[in-house]
């Protein structure tokens, strides 16, 4: 039986379901529609078969993810939403979801360093100014209950950011407090086997 | 300008506030969000989980992240829906959980809404597992999960908006 993630990583886990998938030959119209859309463009996974056992939500949330995490023309740079993902993962230590979009962060910033202090030191992480003040923003909003606060505001507006840049990063945040929760309790992240 | 769906309103944004103009550079990520809202508050196949139950859980889940204005909205759809049996009204605040032996499924659901909200990161599969057997079906999971996830997400969008908000004066 292969071995469950139990630590971050930024290589990239498989996921394995605890709800079968829905078989795609056997989708419904509305769940066949469901998946014309799937998170970040990538393929119909056993994650989105999972989903579309609820097409009617999920034919929103995908676009909806989309938007928040690449579309949104203006407001923030990619990185920083990716940055934004990173954080919530943290706090709701979604090992799968911390990998996929810490890899995609180092893709686009080339700043491994920031990732490595992260996954080692968590929530009491060291950064550099900007970095730091947006994932702090990030875990606070992602507690239970949220504790982000104006001080969070305002170290954001001290490194430059915009009310759009904001919201924009709020959103990368509060969308992964939706995804960690759908990604680590309806399957789990484990050790991909040598091929 | 859909400043009259949900996460605005709630957020307490007014036309022509600083809030107001970002959400005008956002409007497909508000009308996607209210869309989500409608999928899960009030779809046309709601399964196992009739549209009174969510809209108690919406107000569980809302309480428990301590958002007064969202838990007034849930609760407000939650009196509205009417008819609605008192073991389902009482799990609207988090300090009521049903018995196992009251109802099995209504325990094991409301439970699990409770740890999806506070402590994802402990549902394992055995969890997953444990709501089958209690007769909880796979797509009424993924629907449950979907829901807290939603009001988890609708939360904290609105917590952005009351902060850059605050900031106006």
């Amino acid at each position: 039986m292969p071995e469950v993630v139990q630590e971050f990583t930024n290589q990239i886990p498989r996921w394995s379901p605890h709800i079968r998938p829905i078989r795609q030959a056997e989708a419904t119209p509305l769940q066949q529609k469901s998946l014309e859309v799937t998170p970040s463009n990538g393929p119909i996974s056993d994650y989105v078969l999972v989903l579309a056992h609820d097409p009617e939500t999920l034919i929103h949330r995908n676009p909806l993810f989309n938007e928040i995490m690449a579309g949104s023309e203006g407001g923030l740079a990619r990185a920083d939403r990716e940055l934004g993902a990173v954080g919530a993962s943290e706090v709701n230590r979604c090992i799968f979801c911390a990998a996929v979009h810490s890899k995609r962060y180092i893709e686009l910033t080339d700043q491994a360093e920031v990732i490595e202090s992260i996954f080692e030191d968590s929530d009491a992480a060291q950064l550099p100014p900007r970095e730091q003040a947006l994932f702090d923003y990030a875990v606070a909003l992602a507690a239970v209950p949220p504790q982000a606060d104006r001080s969070h505001i305002e170290a954001l507006r001290d490194v430059g950011l915009t009310d759009l840049e904001i919201i924009d990063l709020t959103l990368s945040a509060a969308v992964f407090c939706w995804a960690n929760r759908l990604m680590e309790t309806l399957g789990e992240p484990v050790a991909r086997t040598a091929d | 300008m859909t400043l009259d769906s949900v996460i605005p309103r709630v957020a307490g944004v007014v036309a022509g506030s600083r809030a107001a103009g970002v959400l005008g550079n956002r409007e497909r990520v508000l009308e996607l969000s209210q869309n989500s809202h409608a999928a899960l508050l009030s779809p046309s196949e709601p399964g196992g989980l009739s549209l009174a139950l969510r809209a108690a859980l919406a107000t569980r889940v809302a309480t428990l992240n301590a958002d007064a204005s969202l838990t007034a909205h849930y609760r407000a759809l939650l009196d509205a829906a009417g008819g609605v049996p008192s073991e389902v009204l009482a799990i609207a605040d988090p300090a009521h959980a049903p018995t196992t032996e009251a109802d099995r499924w209504l325990a094991a659901i409301v439970a699990h809404t409770d740890l999806l909200t506070v402590a994802p990161q402990q549902s394992t599969k055995a969890t997953i597992q444990a709501l089958g057997q209690a007769g909880v079906d796979d797509a009424d999971v993924v629907r449950l999960t979907q829901l807290v996830g939603f009001v988890v997400y609708q939360i904290r969008f609105a917590a952005g908006l009351r902060l850059i908000s605050e900031q106006q004066e």
